[in-house]
């Protein structure tokens, strides 16, 4: 899928910028990025224990039993923003 | 949220944000206002960049939406500059700003029967003095996050229709951004 590419998200965009706009942006960013990450960490683990490859955790059983009933699942993981 | 519905939304949030990286100047830029994760944000720097630019205080600053408008020459019409700095251009059909329970009708609010309007891209600007159409009947209306109605983001004087009367404050007319 093309939003699991690796996103460049304003990583280069320093925090010792003094404009606003730019500060809120690299605010965006760093936020989009470890939302990112998260999510993306997440979905690697159920793939893993799916596999036998990672035991479950309670996290990750909330996780696919909320993911097969398709409810609640933001607030369950904590994928808070959207 | 569902994930399949969150993940789409996630993905188009991140994709902004991506484009925007590529940006060498970012005082200047179209933004998808619902897209991002702290929209309230976006609205309190683009009046301390105002501020700033303007060596205006904070204080005296007063918040203008004009809808489906962008560019106005009129724009900064205190120091005669036009500046079109801090307008949200919301160009793509998921990212306007959506009218409810209005319409924008030659430049002012007129009553619907409660449907959504979508709007074309609108800017928003930080005047000093009331450069209103003494004319003109305003209403104070909420711009919230999206259709739950649950997050104000920033609240906005427009004109509306005089016709209408008290009936634009009962029937909870407003704003969202989540597009």
């Amino acid at each position: 899928m093309w939003w699991f590419q690796t996103f460049r998200t304003l990583q280069k965009l320093s925090a010792d910028n003094q404009d606003p706009l730019y500060r809120l942006y690299a605010r965006e960013g760093s936020t989009g990025q470890k939302l990112l990450s998260s999510v993306r960490k997440d979905l690697a683990d159920v793939i893993k224990v799916c596999e036998g490859g990672l035991k479950q955790t309670n996290h990750i059983r909330m996780l696919m039993s909320s993911l097969t009933k398709g409810e609640n699942t933001v607030r369950v993981l904590c994928w808070e923003p959207p | 949220m569902s994930v399949s519905e969150w993940i789409p939304d996630f993905a188009r949030r991140l994709a902004q944000l991506d484009s925007l990286s590529e940006r060498d100047n970012l005082t200047d830029v179209d933004v998808w206002l619902g897209g991002l994760f702290f929209p309230e944000a976006y609205i309190t720097a683009t009046r301390q960049a105002v501020a700033h630019r303007k060596k205006w205080s904070l204080e005296t600053l007063h918040l203008r939406l004009d809808i489906e408008r962008v560019n106005d020459p009129n724009a900064f019409i205190i120091d005669g500059m036009p500046s079109p700095y801090t307008y949200l251009k919301l160009a793509n059909l998921f990212v306007g700003l959506v009218l409810e329970g209005a319409s924008w009708v030659d430049d002012q609010l007129v009553l619907n029967q409660g449907e959504s309007v979508r709007l074309n891209p609108s800017q928003v600007r930080w005047v000093q003095a009331d450069d209103v159409d003494p004319n003109a009947t305003f209403v104070n209306l909420p711009v919230y996050l999206n259709n739950d109605r649950s997050d104000v983001l920033f609240t906005v004087d427009l004109p509306f229709d005089k016709s209408a009367g008290s009936l634009v404050s009962t029937r909870a007319v407003c704003l969202t951004a989540s597009g």
